[in-house]
C-alpha cells in the first residue's frame, strides 16, 4: 500500500506531538490511579487487574528504555540520590496507603497489624525504587558521557 | 543534507561540538546532529548558533540554487 502524504503543516505536528503527549500521559496516569484506588478500594488481586498492570508494565518499561538511549532524564528532575530518595519515599507512602487500606477491609480490627503490613510494604517498595533509580542514573550518566563524547573526525572528514 | 557551513565555521574559530553547545545552552549531540543535517533546528536556535559564531542566518543556513548546505 502507498503510503499516503501528510495532511498536516509543521505546525500542525507539533500540535499533534503535543496532544498525542498529552494524551499519552493522560492515559498512564490514570492507568496508574485505577490500579491504585481499585486495589485500596476492592483490595483486587492480581488476576482482576494483571492486564493493566502488563500493559502499565510495558508502558514504563519501553519509556525508560527508550529514555536512557537517547540519554534523557528528565525535563525538570535532576540525576541526584537526594531527588531518587524522595521519589522513593513519595511511592513507598502511596505503596504503604493502598496497602493498608486493602489490608483493613479483611483485617479491620487487627489495626496494629495493618499497620505493620503496610509499613513493611512500604519500606520495601521505597528500597527496591532507590535501588531502581540508582541503576537508572548509573546507566544515564554512563549513556550521556558516550554519547557526549567529542567525535574524533574534523577536517580531514570534510 | 548536512549542513559543512555551520561545521566550516566552528572549526574556522577552533571550537569543538561541545564549545559550541554550551555556547548555545543545548547538548553536543544536538550540534552533531545539526551538523550531520539529520535534525532540523528551530529558529531560535538558529539564531543562537549564528550569535555563538559570529555569523548570519543567511551565511548558515541560506543555499543558493534551493539546495541545502551541501
Amino acid at each position: 500500500m502507498k503510503m499516503r502524504k501528510s495532511n498536516l503543516d509543521e505546525r500542525q505536528e507539533q500540535m499533534m506531538l503535543k496532544i498525542e503527549h498529552n494524551g499519552f500521559w493522560i492515559a498512564f496516569w490514570m492507568l496508574a490511579a485505577f490500579m491504585l484506588i481499585e486495589e485500596a478500594v476492592s483490595g483486587a488481586d492480581i488476576k482482576v487487574f494483571g492486564g493493566e498492570c502488563i500493559i502499565l508494565l510495558t508502558i514504563s518499561c519501553y519509556v525508560t528504555i527508550a529514555c536512557l538511549r537517547a540519554g534523557i532524564w528528565d525535563r525538570k528532575l535532576q540525576p541526584k540520590f537526594t531527588t531518587n530518595l524522595i521519589a522513593s519515599i513519595i511511592a513507598g507512602i502511596v505503596v504503604g496507603l493502598v496497602t493498608f487500606f486493602a489490608i483493613h477491609r479483611y483485617f479491620g480490627d487487627k489495626i496494629g497489624g495493618c499497620i505493620a503490613a503496610a509499613a513493611i510494604a512500604g519500606i520495601v517498595t521505597c528500597v527496591l525504587c532507590i535501588i531502581a533509580l540508582s541503576i537508572g542514573v548509573a546507566s544515564y550518566k554512563k549513556r550521556e558521557a558516550k554519547l557526549n563524547e567529542e567525535p574524533e573526525e574534523e577536517l580531514e572528514e570534510i | 543534507m548536512r549542513n559543512l557551513k555551520m561545521k566550516f565555521r566552528r572549526i574556522e574559530l577552533e571550537m569543538s561540538q561541545t564549545d559550541l553547545a554550551k555556547a548555545c545552552g543545548v547538548t553536543r549531540q544536538t550540534i552533531g546532529l545539526i551538523e550531520a543535517g539529520e535534525f532540523n533546528p528551530s529558529i531560535n536556535l538558529c539564531i543562537a548558533i549564528c550569535k555563538a559564531l559570529g555569523v548570519t542566518l543567511n551565511d548558515l543556513f541560506w543555499e543558493e540554487n534551493g539546495n541545502e548546505n551541501a
